[in-house]
């Protein structure tokens, strides 16, 4: 097996096969509270031409900036989470984008100073699951039925809940076909 | 913090599967290899994995954590392969491949 745990993107879905989404996730927007009004949409986000941080090469880049008239203006990209959350302290942007659990972590060793939306209703997830070399097939069809079994007897959601992981609903059933398409 | 994968990375992966995986050149798609009953003769499979918990973390003494390890261990033990061995890549940032938020695989 590859990996056990990947983001599937269609890039990806080109060089191997993956296993229907073992998570699924969507971004959470961090900013510095004091005289910020947050966005409620990506939508609004671009339409107020809000300086944003995202993570280099992160999954939903080309839906963000679709939302902004001049995206390279306002939108940076940073190596890492923490890179952005220096670079909202130093106003050199207004929010940044990263996942929620870093963002979390975060925010434990600094209490009060930032806070999040999380999700955006019209952004897309990022879904990410076990990797397999196209060419092992019999694991592969075993592996996506047995974990199909996982999924309705309600094993699946017990563990994510247990690391914390969130099963949106309408998104429980989201098939790595599907998630190969990008927009999910 | 996790690194995305590059691709390189993912084909320097792929290329190893004779002696990491123990099941020899990748086949066209749609073709078996007996992979998994190779697997369950021998009664282990190594994964690939990024240390990032709660994503997936592989501890000093060999035992893998996280989300993604506990449900691939759960699926292959019922597939009848006891053992997963947890083979931890350490990869650069990479803009050319897109990544889960926050977490980079």
């Amino acid at each position: 097996m590859i990996g056990a745990d990947m983001s599937i993107t269609p890039d990806r879905c080109g060089q191997v096969t993956f296993c229907d989404p073992f998570t699924i996730d969507y971004s959470s927007y961090v900013y510095l509270p004091e005289g910020f009004d947050p966005p409620k949409t990506l939508k609004e986000m671009g339409a107020r031409k809000i300086k944003l941080g995202l993570l280099a090469g992160t999954y939903n880049l080309k839906v963000i900036q679709a939302f902004y008239e001049r995206p390279d203006d306002h939108i940076t990209t940073y190596p890492d989470t923490a890179a952005i959350m220096d670079a909202i302290t130093a106003k050199r942007v207004q929010m940044g984008a990263s996942g929620v659990r870093s963002i979390r972590q975060l925010l434990e060793t600094k209490p009060g100073a930032f806070k999040y939306v999380y999700p955006l209703p019209d952004d897309i997830v990022a879904p990410a699951g076990a990797a397999f070399r196209p060419g092992d097939t019999d694991l592969i069809t075993a592996f996506k039925a047995e974990f199909q079994k996982m999924k309705k007897s309600g094993e699946w959601e017990k563990i994510l809940k247990s690391f914390t992981f969130e099963v949106f609903p309408g998104k429980e059933n989201v098939t790595a076909e599907q998630a190969c398409t990008g927009a999910v | 913090m996790k690194h995305v994968w590059t691709r390189r990375d993912m084909l320097a992966l792929m290329g190893l599967g004779g002696s990491l995986f123990g099941s020899g050149p990748a086949l066209a798609q749609g073709a078996s290899n007996g992979l998994l009953e190779k697997i369950r003769k021998e009664g282990v499979i190594k994964v690939g994995l990024t240390n990032g918990l709660p994503y997936a973390f592989m501890h000093p003494d060999g035992r893998l954590d996280g989300v993604a390890p506990t449900i691939v261990k759960t699926v292959l033990e019922r597939l009848g392969v006891p053992r997963i061995e947890g083979v931890v890549v350490t990869l650069m940032a990479s803009s050319s491949l897109a990544s889960k938020p926050g977490a980079g695989t």
